[in-house]
């Protein structure tokens, strides 16, 4: 968490239940002409998640945002065609987000996993452990919501128009 | 404080009375204003949410600090200026605490999965013998050891907690914090050997 929005996400509370449901990871949007990304967000602290999940839906993504990661891996199993990326925190209790990674990428290898973290990153600190688990980024936190947009994009392949 | 309570539902489990629960307002108040953790306590905390962590290390930090006790905070889940700020917002006068060499607020994964697991019971140590010297109080020492789970290493986790002291004669209490998610990936076994191994247990509900 940032310390510098600290107030804002402590008075912003978001439930693992607050999910959009929808049916495909490219989505089209209420016009029917434009195609939507459906994202997956996994942050166990509830205002990180409240706080991504609004700007990434104001930047044009579908957003389903949980704060248990067993319950977004349920998410993702339940529709695992759904989803084209799965934004998660590194550092949860009960399933860390490497741990959240190897397990996306058995239900389905196509989807991309970035990782998020406030703690220095060490490129090497997984792989040593879960040598075949492969991670599509890094993020590290505190980040804008068009830094983390734009890297979404480059990763995804998407472009800004069809998003 | 009635709703802390020793664990007395089943008599016949053998840490019956060993365990203590209550919610984090009630944990907190305790462990600082009635010594819940005893010096040379190696006790066991088990918090259900981040809020309650929270609760209890700013509660404790806020009342023991001032009383000349070295506190140091390993963190897992909030990154180390978060738990800065936290302190602050309760508070506590951090950058005073942090210059005076009394409040430790580190990396918990980077302790218990670096080089050396050790080290951070050294680190520890080190603090004891620092603090005699200058006449503190004591040390406490909340370590979260979520990484042991992040990093599938429950073996490693088993024997690290094993091979700390069940008592010290120092004036030093480690409090492992687990957090509940994790706590629960452990066997039933795994459980009642940290209980046991544990001079105090407490669960936050």
């Amino acid at each position: 968490m940032s310390g510098n929005n600290e107030d804002f996400y402590r008075n912003n509370n978001a439930s693992s239940a607050d999910v959009i449901i929808s049916q495909d990871a490219r989505h089209h949007n209420n016009s029917g002409d434009k195609p939507q990304t459906r994202l997956l967000v996994v942050d166990d602290e509830p205002d990180i998640v409240h706080v991504l999940k609004l700007g990434l839906q104001q930047n044009g993504f579908l957003v389903d945002a949980f704060t248990n990661p067993e319950e977004a891996l349920q998410s993702l199993k339940s529709n695992a065609e759904s989803y084209c990326l799965v934004l998660s925190d590194v550092r949860m209790p009960g399933l860390s987000g490497i741990q959240l990674a190897k397990r996306v990428k058995e239900i389905n290898p196509n989807v991309k996993v970035v990782l998020m973290t406030a703690f220095e990153i060490r490129d090497n600190e997984f792989s040593k452990v879960f040598p075949s688990t492969r991670v599509d980024g890094f993020v590290q936190k505190p980040i804008g919501i068009r830094e983390l947009t734009n890297k979404i994009l480059n990763i995804t392949g998407v472009s800004e128009e069809e998003k | 404080m009635e709703s802390i309570k020793q664990d007395k539902s089943n008599n016949n489990h053998p840490y019956s009375d060993k365990i203590v629960h209550g919610n984090s307002l009630e944990i907190a108040e305790t462990m600082t204003e009635k010594s819940l953790i005893e010096s040379g306590s190696h006790a066991l905390l088990v918090y259900n949410d981040m809020e309650a962590f929270r609760e209890i290390y700013t509660q404790y930090s806020r009342a023991l600090l001032p009383q000349n006790e070295v506190v140091v905070i390993g963190t897992q889940y909030e990154s180390i200026n978060d738990v800065k700020n936290t302190l602050r917002l309760s508070g506590v006068d951090v950058e005073r605490y942090l210059n005076e060499g009394t409040l430790f607020v580190l990396d918990a994964q980077h302790g218990y999965q670096g080089a050396d697991t050790n080290g951070t019971w050294k680190f520890a140590l080190s603090l004891l013998s620092r603090a005699k010297k200058e006449g503190r109080q004591g040390v406490t020492w909340f370590g979260d050891p979520g990484s042991f789970f992040s990093f599938e290493k429950i073996e490693e986790l088993m024997q690290y907690e094993l091979s700390l002291p069940q008592k010290y004669k120092d004036s030093i209490k480690i409090v492992c914090s687990y957090h509940l998610r994790d706590f629960e990936k452990l066997t039933e076994a795994q459980q009642h050997t940290l209980f046991d191994h544990h001079s105090k247990s407490i669960v936050v509900e």
